[in-house]
Protein backbone atom coordinates (compact mmCIF):
# COMPACT_ATOMS: atom_id res chain seq x y z
CA UNK A 1 0.00 0.00 0.00
CA UNK A 2 2.81 2.25 1.10
CA UNK A 3 4.56 1.77 -1.93
CA UNK A 4 1.28 2.11 -4.12
CA UNK A 5 1.19 5.72 -2.79
CA UNK A 6 4.84 6.19 -3.12
CA UNK A 7 4.73 5.11 -7.03
CA UNK A 8 1.90 7.27 -7.39
CA UNK A 9 3.34 10.21 -5.86
CA UNK A 10 6.72 10.10 -8.13
CA UNK A 11 4.28 9.96 -11.35
CA UNK A 12 2.04 12.92 -9.68
CA UNK A 13 5.16 14.37 -9.00
CA UNK A 14 6.40 13.89 -12.93
CA UNK A 15 3.34 15.25 -13.90
CA UNK A 16 3.82 18.64 -11.45
CA UNK A 17 6.90 19.00 -13.11
CA UNK A 18 5.82 19.19 -16.54
CA UNK A 19 2.95 20.95 -16.08
CA UNK A 20 5.42 23.97 -14.68
CA UNK A 21 7.98 23.56 -17.04
CA UNK A 22 5.60 24.04 -20.09
CA UNK A 23 4.23 26.70 -17.93
CA UNK A 24 7.67 28.68 -17.73
CA UNK A 25 8.17 27.71 -21.12
CA UNK A 26 4.97 29.92 -22.54
CA UNK A 27 5.91 32.60 -19.92
CA UNK A 28 9.02 33.13 -21.33
CA UNK A 29 7.91 33.12 -24.64
CA UNK A 30 6.02 36.38 -23.60
CA UNK A 31 8.36 37.76 -21.36
CA UNK A 32 11.11 39.98 -23.15
CA UNK A 33 14.14 38.37 -22.25
CA UNK A 34 17.41 38.33 -24.31
CA UNK A 35 18.26 36.35 -27.00
CA UNK A 36 20.49 35.43 -29.07
CA UNK A 37 20.75 35.07 -32.54
CA UNK A 38 23.73 33.14 -34.34
CA UNK A 39 24.03 35.37 -37.12
CA UNK A 40 24.42 38.51 -34.85
CA UNK A 41 27.52 36.94 -33.37
CA UNK A 42 29.29 36.97 -36.88
CA UNK A 43 28.68 40.38 -37.46
CA UNK A 44 31.07 41.85 -35.26
CA UNK A 45 34.59 41.25 -35.81
CA UNK A 46 37.61 42.72 -33.71
CA UNK A 47 40.86 43.33 -35.08
CA UNK A 48 43.39 42.74 -31.92
CA UNK A 49 45.89 45.75 -31.96
CA UNK A 50 43.03 48.40 -30.92
CA UNK A 51 41.04 48.64 -27.60
CA UNK A 52 37.40 46.66 -28.47
CA UNK A 53 35.68 49.58 -27.53
CA UNK A 54 36.81 52.09 -29.99
CA UNK A 55 36.04 48.95 -32.53
CA UNK A 56 32.42 48.82 -31.25
CA UNK A 57 31.93 52.90 -31.26
CA UNK A 58 33.58 52.80 -35.23
CA UNK A 59 31.02 49.93 -35.71
CA UNK A 60 28.12 51.85 -34.86
CA UNK A 61 29.21 55.22 -36.41
CA UNK A 62 29.65 52.71 -39.61
CA UNK A 63 25.97 51.53 -38.78
CA UNK A 64 24.74 55.36 -38.80
CA UNK A 65 26.68 56.83 -41.43
CA UNK A 66 24.78 53.25 -43.36
CA UNK A 67 21.45 54.75 -42.44
CA UNK A 68 20.97 51.83 -40.23
CA UNK A 69 20.08 53.73 -37.25
CA UNK A 70 18.32 57.05 -38.98
CA UNK A 71 18.35 60.00 -37.58
CA UNK A 72 16.76 60.44 -34.48
CA UNK A 73 15.43 56.87 -34.15
CA UNK A 74 16.30 54.87 -30.61
CA UNK A 75 19.22 53.33 -30.50
CA UNK A 76 19.17 49.40 -28.87
CA UNK A 77 20.27 49.36 -25.17
CA UNK A 78 23.23 48.62 -23.63
CA UNK A 79 22.46 45.58 -22.45
CA UNK A 80 20.91 44.85 -26.33
CA UNK A 81 24.18 46.04 -27.75
CA UNK A 82 26.44 44.22 -25.86
CA UNK A 83 24.61 41.17 -26.61
CA UNK A 84 24.75 42.12 -30.54
CA UNK A 85 28.02 42.42 -30.19
CA UNK A 86 29.19 39.67 -28.07
CA UNK A 87 30.89 42.07 -25.87
CA UNK A 88 31.19 43.04 -22.47
CA UNK A 89 28.11 45.87 -21.17
CA UNK A 90 31.32 48.25 -19.68
CA UNK A 91 32.97 47.82 -23.50
CA UNK A 92 29.50 49.11 -24.83
CA UNK A 93 28.90 51.92 -22.33
CA UNK A 94 32.30 53.13 -23.10
CA UNK A 95 31.74 53.09 -26.72
CA UNK A 96 28.45 54.99 -26.36
CA UNK A 97 30.08 58.04 -24.36
CA UNK A 98 32.36 58.50 -26.96
CA UNK A 99 30.02 58.64 -29.34
CA UNK A 100 28.42 60.92 -27.05
CA UNK A 101 30.89 63.37 -26.35
CA UNK A 102 31.32 63.96 -30.09
CA UNK A 103 27.60 63.90 -30.41
CA UNK A 104 26.88 61.32 -32.81
CA UNK A 105 23.88 60.28 -29.81
CA UNK A 106 22.44 61.88 -27.58
CA UNK A 107 20.32 60.58 -24.04
CA UNK A 108 16.88 61.80 -23.37
CA UNK A 109 16.75 60.73 -19.43
CA UNK A 110 14.22 58.09 -19.40
CA UNK A 111 13.82 56.81 -22.59
CA UNK A 112 17.40 55.93 -23.59
CA UNK A 113 19.89 56.96 -26.19
CA UNK A 114 18.98 58.17 -29.42
CA UNK A 115 20.60 59.22 -32.91
CA UNK A 116 21.23 62.82 -33.39
CA UNK A 117 18.81 64.97 -35.26
CA UNK A 118 21.58 67.25 -36.34
CA UNK A 119 22.71 66.25 -39.77
CA UNK A 120 25.82 68.73 -39.98
CA UNK A 121 27.25 66.42 -37.07
CA UNK A 122 26.46 63.07 -38.60
CA UNK A 123 28.14 64.64 -42.29
CA UNK A 124 31.08 65.67 -39.96
CA UNK A 125 31.45 62.22 -38.70
CA UNK A 126 31.30 61.14 -42.33
CA UNK A 127 33.65 63.20 -44.04
CA UNK A 128 36.06 62.41 -41.19
CA UNK A 129 35.95 58.70 -41.66
CA UNK A 130 36.68 59.20 -45.15
CA UNK A 131 39.21 61.50 -44.74
CA UNK A 132 41.15 58.60 -42.78
CA UNK A 133 39.96 56.22 -45.10
CA UNK A 134 41.94 58.26 -47.98
CA UNK A 135 44.62 58.65 -46.07
CA UNK A 136 45.38 55.26 -45.40
CA UNK A 137 44.03 54.12 -48.51
CA UNK A 138 47.07 56.30 -49.97
CA UNK A 139 49.52 54.86 -47.76
CA UNK A 140 48.67 51.63 -48.87
CA UNK A 141 49.26 52.63 -52.46
CA UNK A 142 52.32 54.10 -51.53
CA UNK A 143 53.77 51.08 -49.93
CA UNK A 144 53.17 49.54 -53.23
CA UNK A 145 55.10 52.17 -54.80
CA UNK A 146 52.64 54.13 -56.33
CA UNK A 147 53.09 57.86 -56.26
CA UNK A 148 49.92 60.29 -55.55
CA UNK A 149 49.45 61.48 -59.16
CA UNK A 150 49.40 57.76 -60.59
CA UNK A 151 47.07 56.75 -57.56
CA UNK A 152 44.60 59.54 -58.59
CA UNK A 153 44.74 58.33 -62.49
CA UNK A 154 44.21 55.11 -61.64
CA UNK A 155 41.42 55.44 -59.44
CA UNK A 156 39.53 57.90 -62.49
CA UNK A 157 40.72 54.47 -64.77
CA UNK A 158 38.99 52.22 -62.35
CA UNK A 159 35.76 54.55 -62.32
CA UNK A 160 35.66 55.02 -66.08
CA UNK A 161 35.72 51.20 -66.38
CA UNK A 162 32.82 50.85 -63.76
CA UNK A 163 30.87 53.23 -65.65
CA UNK A 164 31.40 51.05 -69.15
CA UNK A 165 30.58 48.06 -66.86
CA UNK A 166 27.19 49.37 -66.15
CA UNK A 167 26.47 50.73 -69.62
CA UNK A 168 27.32 46.62 -70.25
CA UNK A 169 25.41 45.64 -67.78
CA UNK A 170 22.61 48.15 -68.84
CA UNK A 171 22.50 47.31 -72.10
CA UNK B 1 33.64 51.62 2.12
CA UNK B 2 33.91 50.57 -1.39
CA UNK B 3 34.07 47.16 -0.90
CA UNK B 4 35.78 44.18 -2.77
CA UNK B 5 33.91 41.33 -4.13
CA UNK B 6 36.88 39.64 -3.64
CA UNK B 7 40.32 40.14 -2.03
CA UNK B 8 42.91 38.17 -1.20
CA UNK B 9 46.00 39.38 1.09
CA UNK B 10 48.92 37.58 1.29
CA UNK B 11 47.52 34.31 0.14
CA UNK B 12 49.34 31.43 0.14
CA UNK B 13 47.92 27.39 -0.43
CA UNK B 14 50.63 24.71 0.00
CA UNK B 15 50.26 21.03 -0.91
CA UNK B 16 53.07 19.53 0.94
CA UNK B 17 56.14 20.97 -0.62
CA UNK B 18 54.59 22.18 -3.16
CA UNK B 19 53.44 25.78 -3.61
CA UNK B 20 50.27 26.34 -5.49
CA UNK B 21 49.53 29.85 -4.42
CA UNK B 22 52.23 31.95 -3.11
CA UNK B 23 51.37 35.55 -1.91
CA UNK B 24 48.87 37.09 -3.44
CA UNK B 25 47.44 39.86 -3.06
CA UNK B 26 44.65 41.31 -5.52
CA UNK B 27 41.30 42.81 -4.71
CA UNK B 28 38.85 42.49 -7.57
CA UNK B 29 35.82 45.09 -8.04
CA UNK B 30 32.22 44.51 -8.46
CA UNK B 31 30.66 44.88 -11.60
CA UNK B 32 33.21 43.42 -13.78
CA UNK B 33 33.93 40.14 -15.52
CA UNK B 34 37.40 39.27 -15.19
CA UNK B 35 39.80 36.63 -16.63
CA UNK B 36 41.55 34.67 -14.39
CA UNK B 37 44.43 33.31 -17.18
CA UNK B 38 47.58 31.36 -16.46
CA UNK B 39 49.28 28.39 -17.79
CA UNK B 40 48.39 24.41 -17.08
CA UNK B 41 49.25 24.15 -13.20
CA UNK B 42 49.44 27.98 -12.33
CA UNK B 43 47.16 27.81 -9.58
CA UNK B 44 44.35 29.22 -11.43
CA UNK B 45 41.60 26.31 -10.07
CA UNK B 46 43.15 26.74 -6.40
CA UNK B 47 42.50 30.03 -6.24
CA UNK B 48 38.49 29.36 -7.01
CA UNK B 49 38.39 26.42 -4.88
CA UNK B 50 39.54 29.09 -2.20
CA UNK B 51 37.48 31.44 -2.71
CA UNK B 52 34.61 28.98 -2.52
CA UNK B 53 35.78 27.58 1.00
CA UNK B 54 36.83 24.27 -0.70
CA UNK B 55 40.48 24.81 0.76
CA UNK B 56 41.71 26.35 3.45
CA UNK B 57 44.32 28.68 2.95
CA UNK B 58 48.35 27.71 4.29
CA UNK B 59 48.89 31.65 4.52
CA UNK B 60 46.83 34.73 4.67
CA UNK B 61 43.14 35.47 3.93
CA UNK B 62 40.76 35.51 1.39
CA UNK B 63 37.40 37.15 1.60
CA UNK B 64 33.93 37.35 -0.58
CA UNK B 65 32.40 40.39 -0.03
CA UNK B 66 33.89 41.12 3.50
CA UNK B 67 32.95 37.66 4.47
CA UNK B 68 35.31 34.92 5.32
CA UNK B 69 34.74 31.70 3.34
CA UNK B 70 31.56 30.16 5.25
CA UNK B 71 27.89 30.18 5.73
CA UNK B 72 27.43 33.97 4.27
CA UNK B 73 30.13 33.67 1.83
CA UNK B 74 28.62 30.95 0.05
CA UNK B 75 25.13 32.43 -0.38
CA UNK B 76 26.62 35.38 -2.49
CA UNK B 77 29.25 32.83 -4.52
CA UNK B 78 28.00 31.08 -7.64
CA UNK B 79 30.83 28.54 -8.66
CA UNK B 80 30.95 26.19 -11.59
CA UNK B 81 33.80 23.50 -10.33
CA UNK B 82 35.52 21.88 -13.66
CA UNK B 83 33.92 18.68 -13.57
CA UNK B 84 29.77 18.37 -12.75
CA UNK B 85 28.92 16.95 -9.87
CA UNK B 86 25.35 16.95 -10.24
CA UNK B 87 24.04 12.81 -9.29
CA UNK B 88 23.44 10.82 -12.18
CA UNK B 89 20.38 9.59 -12.14
CA UNK B 90 18.68 12.94 -11.63
CA UNK B 91 16.42 13.91 -14.66
CA UNK B 92 17.52 17.93 -15.86
CA UNK B 93 14.51 19.29 -14.81
CA UNK B 94 15.41 17.43 -11.18
CA UNK B 95 18.18 18.81 -11.13
CA UNK B 96 17.22 22.47 -11.83
CA UNK B 97 14.39 21.70 -8.99
CA UNK B 98 17.34 21.08 -6.88
CA UNK B 99 18.83 24.03 -7.21
CA UNK B 100 16.05 26.12 -6.11
CA UNK B 101 15.37 24.05 -3.18
CA UNK B 102 19.36 24.99 -2.34
CA UNK B 103 19.35 29.00 -3.28
CA UNK B 104 17.55 31.37 -2.81
CA UNK B 105 18.41 33.05 -5.05
CA UNK B 106 18.01 30.54 -7.55
CA UNK B 107 15.59 31.93 -10.93
CA UNK B 108 13.59 28.91 -11.97
CA UNK B 109 12.39 30.58 -14.89
CA UNK B 110 15.62 31.93 -16.38
CA UNK B 111 17.09 28.28 -16.14
CA UNK B 112 14.05 26.61 -18.21
CA UNK B 113 14.41 29.25 -20.74
CA UNK B 114 18.51 28.94 -20.99
CA UNK B 115 17.88 25.10 -21.43
CA UNK B 116 15.51 25.58 -23.98
CA UNK B 117 17.79 27.60 -25.96
CA UNK B 118 20.71 25.62 -25.73
CA UNK B 119 18.39 22.39 -26.74
CA UNK B 120 18.64 20.72 -23.51
CA UNK B 121 16.48 17.90 -23.10
CA UNK B 122 14.67 18.25 -19.90
CA UNK B 123 13.54 15.19 -18.87
CA UNK B 124 16.82 13.35 -20.12
CA UNK B 125 18.55 11.85 -17.39
CA UNK B 126 21.73 13.17 -16.41
CA UNK B 127 23.57 9.76 -16.98
CA UNK B 128 22.35 9.73 -20.60
CA UNK B 129 23.74 13.05 -21.75
CA UNK B 130 26.92 13.72 -23.81
CA UNK B 131 29.70 15.20 -21.72
CA UNK B 132 29.38 18.72 -23.44
CA UNK B 133 25.41 18.79 -22.35
CA UNK B 134 26.29 17.92 -18.82
CA UNK B 135 28.35 21.04 -18.88
CA UNK B 136 25.73 23.21 -20.30
CA UNK B 137 23.23 21.76 -17.83
CA UNK B 138 26.10 22.87 -14.92
CA UNK B 139 26.42 25.99 -16.45
CA UNK B 140 22.89 26.77 -16.95
CA UNK B 141 22.13 26.40 -13.00
CA UNK B 142 24.96 28.08 -11.79
CA UNK B 143 24.42 31.43 -13.88
CA UNK B 144 20.68 31.08 -12.95
CA UNK B 145 21.09 32.12 -9.41
CA UNK B 146 21.95 35.92 -8.83
CA UNK B 147 24.87 35.66 -7.05
CA UNK B 148 27.52 38.36 -6.06
CA UNK B 149 30.34 36.59 -7.23
CA UNK B 150 30.39 33.92 -10.29
CA UNK B 151 33.14 31.40 -9.95
CA UNK B 152 33.26 29.55 -13.28
CA UNK B 153 36.15 27.18 -13.71
CA UNK B 154 36.88 26.78 -17.36
CA UNK B 155 33.01 27.13 -18.19
CA UNK B 156 33.20 26.76 -22.20
CA UNK B 157 36.17 24.13 -22.16
CA UNK B 158 34.10 21.01 -23.28
CA UNK B 159 31.22 22.59 -25.21
CA UNK B 160 31.05 23.43 -29.43
CA UNK B 161 31.69 26.93 -30.51
CA UNK B 162 28.22 27.44 -31.32
CA UNK B 163 27.45 26.84 -27.85
CA UNK B 164 30.09 28.63 -26.70
CA UNK B 165 29.38 31.73 -27.89
CA UNK B 166 25.57 31.13 -26.44
CA UNK B 167 27.21 30.92 -23.18
CA UNK B 168 29.03 33.93 -23.68
CA UNK B 169 26.00 35.59 -24.10
CA UNK B 170 24.41 34.06 -21.36
CA UNK B 171 27.11 36.12 -19.43
CA UNK B 172 26.77 39.23 -20.78
CA UNK B 173 23.12 39.13 -20.95
CA UNK B 174 22.38 38.11 -17.27
CA UNK B 175 25.20 39.38 -14.72
CA UNK B 176 24.50 42.33 -13.73
CA UNK B 177 26.38 45.72 -12.15
CA UNK B 178 27.02 44.53 -8.72
CA UNK B 179 28.01 41.57 -9.28
CA UNK B 180 31.35 40.43 -10.56
CA UNK B 181 32.24 37.09 -12.85
CA UNK B 182 35.70 35.47 -12.54
CA UNK B 183 36.16 33.04 -15.51
CA UNK B 184 39.20 30.92 -15.72
CA UNK B 185 40.24 29.55 -19.41
CA UNK B 186 42.59 28.49 -21.93
CA UNK B 187 40.37 29.85 -24.51
CA UNK B 188 41.22 33.49 -24.42
CA UNK B 189 40.57 34.18 -27.99
CA UNK B 190 36.94 33.35 -27.19
CA UNK B 191 36.71 34.93 -23.93
CA UNK B 192 38.51 38.06 -24.55
CA UNK B 193 35.88 40.21 -25.68
CA UNK B 194 33.77 40.21 -23.00
CA UNK B 195 36.37 41.03 -20.38
CA UNK B 196 37.23 43.77 -18.76
CA UNK B 197 40.12 43.02 -16.89
CA UNK B 198 42.36 40.07 -16.64
CA UNK B 199 44.66 38.41 -14.62
CA UNK B 200 47.86 36.58 -15.29
CA UNK B 201 48.87 34.53 -12.62
CA UNK B 202 52.02 31.68 -13.01
CA UNK B 203 53.99 29.32 -10.42
CA UNK B 204 50.99 30.17 -7.83
CA UNK B 205 51.70 34.13 -8.06
CA UNK B 206 50.64 37.09 -9.39
CA UNK B 207 51.89 38.57 -12.91
CA UNK B 208 49.61 40.98 -13.97
CA UNK B 209 46.50 42.14 -13.43
CA UNK B 210 45.30 45.04 -15.62
CA UNK B 211 42.69 45.95 -18.07
CA UNK B 212 42.00 44.50 -21.51
CA UNK B 213 41.32 48.36 -23.22
CA UNK B 214 44.63 49.38 -21.55
CA UNK B 215 46.65 46.64 -23.16
CA UNK B 216 45.71 47.30 -26.31
CA UNK B 217 46.20 51.27 -25.91
CA UNK B 218 49.31 50.47 -24.47
CA UNK B 219 50.81 47.72 -26.18
CA UNK B 220 48.17 46.92 -28.87
CA UNK B 221 48.09 43.74 -28.15
CA UNK B 222 45.20 41.00 -27.64
CA UNK B 223 45.12 38.88 -24.19
CA UNK B 224 45.84 36.22 -26.24
CA UNK B 225 49.22 37.34 -27.89
CA UNK B 226 49.66 39.11 -25.01
CA UNK B 227 49.32 35.36 -22.96
CA UNK B 228 51.44 33.84 -25.71
CA UNK B 229 53.93 36.58 -25.31
CA UNK B 230 54.64 36.17 -21.74
CA UNK B 231 54.41 32.44 -21.03
CA UNK B 232 56.11 31.28 -23.96
CA UNK B 233 57.33 28.06 -23.92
Amino acid sequence: MFLLIMIIKFFLDKIICMVYYCHSVLVNHHTNTICLKGSDFLAWQFTSDRPIYIQVSDQIVSDILKGAYKMGEKLPSVREFAVIAAVNPNTVQKALSELESVGLIETQRNTGKFVTQERSVIEMARKKRGELLAVEFLKSMAALGYTCEQTISLLEATKIEEGKSDERSNA
Amino acid sequence: MSEATLECKGLSKHFGTNAALHDLNISLPTGKIIGLLGPNGSGKTTLIKLACGLLTPTEGEIKVCGFKPGIESKALVSYLPERTYLPEWMTVLECVRYFQDFYADFDYERAVSMLQSLQVPANARMKTLSKGTKEKVQLVLVMSRRARLYLLDEPIGGVDPAARDYILGTIIGNYCEDSTVLISTHLIADVEKILDEFIFIKNGQLVSYASTDSLREDLGKSIDEYFREVFRC
